[in-house]
């Protein structure tokens, strides 16, 4: 999956201008990616792609963008 | 299974509104997905709200003072390790001595799962209090996101009757012990003095047990969801009702108060279910309680 896709859906669900994010984004580096923040980004995978955390549960605890595209791609997304 | 009644409900919240928007601004995007914009807090015990609550409830049906033949207290903020709550309840709101008395230490499951033995009990006690209280407040970081912007304090007092009003179509329930530490908190002077959510966790659970079990208690049933008129969930997050409102979007109606009263965990669905009591007699509805544990509660309600 293309990376900049994943960082501009991240960006949205913790409603942040997409310039803060990057790949080496992780919750420790931006402020509002805390438990709730996380619960946003995983709702709005989910809406984007279809269920996706019922098909990676690991995505619950995928704290940083390399993580998440990670689980996303050996998902075949 | 038994016909019972719910004949009334009370609750008290805790007695200081927080304005989620006032007093934490760098919150005031969250609330959006909390849909949680007032929180309410005691600087009391949940032991004391609980005596509210129950109070009254007895001054409204003076009655069930002397009636009254059990008493299920549902607390995970208990003031003492021994004696129990109940025990303690009774002497402070005066129900008699020959009660049936007793605690349960469960969360956002713990009133369905109070209800469910409540109707086992009812033929026998006649008259059941189920009192949930909770003071999550009082254990939570307040500067962490997630739940200081979530949880409230309350307690509630719900009074089942053997009037044959209604009865327990079917019921499910769900435990996984290895979930709890998505939410917990240990005991005092344990290393973590707060209360610890993953809320991401809890959210997942949220989101793929209780769709499950509420579509297995409706094949149950030999039900669809249009034929429910309610659906009375946990008021978890916005986040988590929205999910399940999707999922069960043919239901006549899914209420939330969550905007005023925030999460209140075992009162949560008897002060959502107390607006609705004129309506709920005539109704085929649903109940689901979820959360610590892991564990769920549902219960699928039918006119006796």
């Amino acid at each position: 999956m293309n990376v900049d896709i994943l960082i501009k859906e991240i960006a949205l669900a913790l409603e942040v201008p997409e310039h803060q994010i990057s790949i080496d984004s992780d919750s420790s580096s931006i402020e509002v990616w805390d438990s709730l923040g996380h619960i946003s980004i995983l709702a709005r995978l989910d809406l984007v792609f279809e269920n996706v955390t019922e098909r990676i549960p690991d995505l619950a605890s995928a704290m940083s963008v390399k993580e998440i595209h990670k689980l996303m791609n050996s998902a075949g997304l | 299974m038994n016909e019972f009644s719910i004949e009334a409900i009370n609750f008290v919240l805790g007695e200081r509104s927080i304005s989620i928007r006032d007093e934490f601004p760098h919150f005031a995007k969250v609330i959006e997905k909390t849909g949680i914009e007032t929180v309410h807090e005691t600087s009391t015990s949940a032991l004391n709200l609980a005596a509210a609550a129950v109070t009254k409830l007895l001054a409204q049906n003076p009655a069930l003072k002397d009636s009254a033949g059990a008493l299920i207290y549902v607390t995970q903020s208990p003031t003492s390790f021994l004696p129990s709550g109940a025990c303690t309840l009774q002497t402070m709101v005066g129900l008699p001595s020959s009660l049936l008395a007793f605690d349960i230490g469960q969360g956002c499951s713990g009133f369905v799962q109070a209800l469910t033995l409540s109707v086992r009990l009812v033929s026998s006690f006649k008259n059941i209090i189920i009192v949930c209280a909770d003071t999550y407040r009082s254990k939570i970081e307040k500067t962490d996101r997630s739940t200081a912007s979530v949880f409230s304090d309350a307690a509630s007092a719900t009074w089942i009757s053997t009037r044959p009003s209604l009865r327990i179509r079917a019921e499910s329930h769900y435990c996984d012990g290895s979930g709890g530490q998505f939410l917990y908190h240990e005991i005092p002077n344990g290393p973590s003095k707060h209360l610890h959510m993953s809320g991401a966790d809890v959210f997942l659970f949220a989101k793929s047990v209780i769709p499950r079990e509420v579509e297995s208690l409706l094949e149950l049933t030999e039900l669809e969801s249009k034929d429910l008129d309610f659906a009375f969930f946990h008021q978890a997050s916005q986040l988590v009702l929205d999910t399940l409102s999707y999922r069960f979007n043919q239901i006549k109606c899914i209420p939330n108060n969550l905007k005023s009263i925030g999460n209140t965990t075992s009162s949560s669905i008897p002060i959502l279910v107390s607006s609705f009591l004129s309506s709920i007699d005539e109704s085929l509805f649903l109940m689901s309680g979820f959360g610590v544990g892991l564990s769920a509660s549902s219960i699928v309600v039918e006119p006796a």
